[in-house]
């Protein structure tokens, strides 16, 4: 499996939706300074948190392995795939491995679109580019992709979405 | 304006069954059939506003932060090209088009719903066969659901 996984945001598609900022909890404070530790990160955003568990998703999806999207599935979850009459559970995600149907040879980029937050619910939009399918023959398909991620007791999970193959477009 | 609305309820797309909902279970709008009854007639309203040329409908059921990708669109639009495109539509009032309800999920505030639309003349009175399916995602907010984004797609030819 030769995934390669690329994040390009493109900013007229972030600059277009910014999500209201979302309150950040008080980080606690010790009630002893403690010296070596004033390096404390930032919290990751939800943004990052839920683009990183996609980038999880399809790189184990590529080799194979539906695991990591099943195990990030919200009770509920239905998806909508272009090539279905009507929208799927988790059941039949993991019977086709995810439309892979067990094939570990796919070649995939990844490009983040944009994302936007209201509470507990996330949309999350990006492109993929698939070179290989996963029986490993070459191919050229591009997909603009939907997920809507819900936060279910303090993680995101993902509740459904869809996909399209990229529409042909002049300008707009 | 003349928009039929059909509610198709696929049976396959109805096994998902509604979620726990922590600590909201004390109010029906976010139970599983409510939801989907509110969020439904939300929709149906949408469309007929559209088909009188009016985005009020539409506007008024924003969830803040609301991004939607339409096919024609590299990148998804915002509320704001929702507002001047409701300056634009205001003539756009002779589109026929039906919908049929696909399925609908929910997991505490999020709600998904997917349909078909069948548009059968658009807003300039042309007559067109254009057939799309859709997903909104729906937050509920300040004590309502809002639509907080979508996708929506040329129906796909399916052998």
């Amino acid at each position: 499996m030769k995934h390669l996984l690329s994040a390009l945001i493109l900013s007229a598609g972030l600059a277009a939706c910014q999500p209201e900022p979302q309150p950040v909890a008080e980080p606690e404070i010790p009630s002893e300074p403690v010296a070596e530790e004033a390096t404390a990160e930032a919290p990751a955003t939800a943004e990052e948190i839920i683009w990183a568990k996609e980038l999880a998703i399809y790189e184990a999806r590529g080799e194979g392995d539906i695991s990591v999207y099943l195990e990030n599935t919200a009770d509920g979850f239905s998806a909508w795939p272009p090539f279905t009459d009507t929208p799927y559970g988790r059941d039949v995600l993991e019977a086709i491995g995810g439309g892979t149907n067990g094939g570990d040879q796919e070649e995939l980029t990844m490009e983040l679109v944009s994302f936007t937050q209201n509470g507990d619910s996330a949309i999350i939009y990006y492109q993929t580019h698939m070179t290989r399918s996963a029986d490993g023959t070459p191919v050229d398909y591009r997909y603009e992709v939907t997920h809507t991620w819900a936060n279910v007791d303090g993680e995101w999970q993902v509740l459904g979405g869809m996909a399209r193959a990229m529409p042909e477009r002049g300008e707009n | 304006m003349k928009t039929t609305f059909a509610s198709l309820f696929i049976a396959s797309t109805m096994a998902f069954a509604p979620m726990s909902f922590a600590d909201e279970t004390t109010n029906t709008d976010l139970e599983f059939e409510t939801a989907k009854d509110i969020i439904w007639e939300k929709e149906l309203s949408i469309y007929a506003g559209r088909g009188d040329g009016d985005l009020g409908p539409y506007i008024s059921n924003l969830a803040e932060g609301y991004s939607a990708w339409s096919p024609h669109m590299s990148t998804p639009n915002s509320a704001e090209a929702m507002y001047a495109a409701a300056d634009r539509m205001t003539d756009q009032t002779e589109e026929e088009l039906a919908m049929e309800f696909v399925g609908f999920t929910l997991n505490g505030t999020t709600a998904i719903i997917y349909y078909q639309t069948h548009m059968t003349r658009n807003g300039a009175g042309e007559e067109v066969d254009h057939r799309y399916e859709v997903t909104h995602t729906w937050a509920y907010e300040d004590g309502a659901w809002k639509v907080l984004g979508g996708m929506a797609r040329s129906r796909p030819d399916r052998d």
